[in-house]
C-alpha cells in the first residue's frame, strides 16, 4: 500500500516535470541537442586518445567505451529521475523546505524526486546504444554476454546507489551553508572523472582513496570491468558493500540535517 | 565611472561573502586537473604518447585549462537569462546606468576576485608540480599570455552575454546556454588540444573566436605557437565585432521585452 502511494507521487512529479519541460518546447529540444552534443564529445575525448594509443591503463578501447556508457546511463538516471538532488540546495535558499517536511512522506524521497530532467533520459538510451556497440566487438559469445549483463545489472543499480548516496552526501552541507551553487559542480565533476577507468590511478594510496572515500571505481569503472572481462568475486562484494555504506551513511546524514536547518531559522 | 566602480567592488564584496564557494571550485579544478594528470601519466608510463605532445606539455596544458577555466568563465548568460525571465531586468534598467556596463561590472568583480585567489593557490601548484610540468617563460611571452587571457576573457564574456539576450525571443535560455557551453568548451580546446582533433574541426575552429579563449592563450604559455602580433589582434578584432553584434541584439530584443514577473 505504501509503495503504491510512492509510485503514484513519484509518477505525478514526472508528469509535472515534463510539464514544465513542455512550457518551454523549444528550450527542451534544444536541451536534448546539447546532450547529444556532450555524449559525442565524450565519445570523441576516447576516439582521440586510442587514436595515439592501443590502451589506456590496460584497457583497450572497446573496454574504455564500456566505462563511457555505463557512465552516460548513471548520469542519464541521476537527472532524469533525481535532478541530481539540486532541489535540496533550492528548497533551502528559498525557505521552502519546511513546506516538504511536514508532508506525510518520507523527506529524502520526496526531496529527491522533486526534480527530474527528462531530456536526459537521451544519456540512458545513447549509453544502451553504446554499450551494445561496444559488447559487439569485443570477442565474446553470447553465453558470456548474457552471464556478464546478469552480473552487470547488479552492479549497475550498486553504481546508481552510490553516485545517488554520494550527491545526497554532499549536497546535504547546504543545510549549513545556505548558499550552495558549488555543490552542483563538485557531484557533476566527481561523476564526470568516473567515466575514465580508475586503473589509471597507479598509486596505490589514490587507487584506496577512489575505491572508498570517493568510491569512482565502483560508479562506473566496477560494473565495466564485469560486464566486459566476466565474473570477480572480490570486486562483486565490494560494490555491494560500498553501496550498502553509503545509502546508508546518506540516510543517517539526510534524517539528522533538518535540526540543522530548524536550528539555523 | 564611479556607479560602475561600486557595482565592481560590491561584486568582490559578494563573492567574498559565499567563501565556501571559491574554495569548492578550487578543490573541484584540482581534483579534475589530478584525474587528467593522472590518466596521461598512466598513458606514457605504458610507452604510449598522445600526438607530438611530450607528457610534461600535457600536464601543463591541462594545469593551465583548470586555471583558466577558474578565473574566465562566468555563469553571464544564466545571470542575463534569468533577469530577462524573471523580469528582475526591469529594476536595473530603471536606474541612470547601461545594463552592459552593469553585467561587465558585476563579471568583472567576480574575474578580479577570482584571478587574485585563484592565482595564488595555481602558483603554488605550479611550484609543488614542477618536476612534472614543461615551463620556460620569458618576460615577452608573459606579455602575450596575460594580453591573451584578457582578450579571451572578453570573447568569452560577450558571447555569452550575447546567449543570454536570446532570451528576448526563447523565453527560457537554459538548454540553448548549455549546449553553446558545450560547443565553446569543445572548440576552445579546453577538453582536448585542438590541434589533436581532426584536420576538419581545426579549420572549422580557425573561423570562430573560441580558440582565443583556451588554447592560443596555452599555446603562448607552452611556447607550442610562435609571438605574432596577430595573436592578439584577431581576437581583438572578434571582441569588436561581438560588441556591435551585443548591441544590436540589445536594441532589438529590448523592444520585446515585457517586464513580466518583475
Amino acid at each position: 500500500m505504501e509503495l503504491k502511494k510512492y509510485f503514484k507521487i513519484f509518477l505525478h512529479l514526472k508528469k509535472i516535470g515534463i510539464m514544465n519541460r513542455m512550457a518551454y518546447r523549444v528550450n527542451f529540444f534544444i536541451a536534448i541537442f546539447a546532450v547529444g552534443i556532450q555524449i559525442m564529445f565524450s565519445i570523441v575525448f576516447i576516439k582521440v586518445v586510442f587514436g595515439s594509443v592501443n590502451n589506456m591503463a590496460g584497457w583497450s578501447y572497446y573496454e574504455a567505451l564500456v566505462v563511457v556508457a555505463t557512465y552516460l546511463m548513471i548520469e542519464g538516471l541521476m537527472w532524469s529521475l533525481f535532478g541530481q538532488f539540486n532541489a535540496i540546495v533550492s528548497h533551502i535558499r528559498q525557505g521552502k523546505l519546511d513546506g516538504l517536511i511536514i508532508k506525510p512522506v518520507d523527506t529524502q524521497f520526496l526531496v529527491s524526486i522533486w526534480r527530474g530532467d527528462p531530456e536526459d533520459l537521451t544519456r540512458v538510451i545513447s549509453g544502451i546504444g553504446l554499450i551494445t556497440y561496444a559488447l559487439s566487438n569485443l570477442n565474446l559469445t553470447l553465453g558470456q554476454i548474457a552471464l556478464n549483463l546478469f552480473i552487470y545489472l547488479f552492479l549497475f543499480f550498486n553504481a546508481l546507489v552510490i553516485t545517488y548516496s554520494l550527491t545526497v552526501l554532499v549536497k546535504t552541507v547546504s543545510f549549513w551553508t545556505v548558499e550552495g551553487s558549488a555543490f552542483f559542480h563538485i557531484t557533476d565533476s566527481l561523476s564526470r572523472m568516473s567515466q575514465y577507468p580508475t586503473d589509471i590511478f597507479y598509486h596505490s594510496i589514490v587507487r584506496v582513496l577512489v575505491s572508498s572515500i570517493i568510491p569512482l571505481a565502483f560508479m562506473a569503472t566496477v560494473p565495466a570491468k564485469v560486464l566486459a572481462r566476466g565474473f570477480d568475486l572480490w570486486l562483486i562484494l565490494g560494490s555491494f558493500a560500498v553501496a550498502g555504506v553509503f545509502f546508508v551513511g546518506s540516510r543517517k546524514i539526510f534524517s539528522i540535517c533538518p535540526k540543522a536547518l530548524f536550528k539555523c531559522e | 565611472m564611479g556607479k560602475y566602480l561600486l557595482i565592481l567592488k560590491s561584486s568582490i564584496q559578494r563573492n567574498l561573502i559565499y567563501r565556501f564557494n571559491t574554495f569548492s571550485f578550487l578543490f573541484i579544478q584540482i581534483f579534475i586537473f589530478g584525474v587528467f594528470f593522472y590518466l596521461w601519466s598512466s598513458i606514457y608510463r605504458s610507452g604510449g604518447q598522445i600526438g607530438n605532445y611530450e607528457l610534461g606539455e600535457l600536464i601543463t596544458y591541462y594545469l593551465v585549462v583548470n586555471f583558466l577555466i577558474l578565473i574566465i568563465k562566468s555563469d553571464v548568460a544564466w545571470r542575463v537569462g534569468d533577469e530577462i525571465r524573471l523580469g528582475t531586468m526591469t529594476s536595473i534598467l530603471l536606474r541612470p546606468i547601461s545594463y552592459f556596463g552593469y553585467i561587465f561590472s558585476r563579471t568583472l568583480g567576480d574575474i578580479v576576485f577570482s584571478g587574485t585567489v585563484y592565482s595564488a593557490s595555481f602558483l603554488f601548484l605550479f611550484l609543488f608540480l614542477n618536476d612534472y610540468l614543461n615551463i620556460s617563460l620569458n618576460l615577452e611571452q608573459i606579455f602575450y599570455f596575460i594580453a591573451s587571457v584578457v582578450l579571451g576573457a572578453g570573447i568569452y564574456f560577450l558571447f555569452f552575454y550575447i546567449i543570454g539576450l536570446t532570451t528576448f525571443w526563447l523565453g527560457f535560455v537554459w538548454g540553448f546556454n548549455f549546449a553553446m557551453h558545450m560547443i565553446v568548451s569543445f572548440l576552445e580546446g579546453s577538453i582536448i588540444p585542438l590541434d589533436l582533433l581532426p584536420e576538419f574541426i581545426i579549420k572549422i575552429s580557425g573561423f570562430l573566436p573560441f580558440k582565443y579563449i583556451v588554447f592560443i592563450p596555452i599555446s603562448i604559455f607552452t611556447n607550442r605557437i610562435e609571438l605574432t602580433p596577430n595573436l592578439l589582434v584577431v581576437p581583438f578584432c572578434w571582441i569588436t565585432v561581438l560588441y556591435i553584434i551585443s548591441l544590436i541584439v540589445f536594441k532589438k530584443g529590448i523592444k520585446k521585452y515585457e517586464g513580466y514577473g518583475a
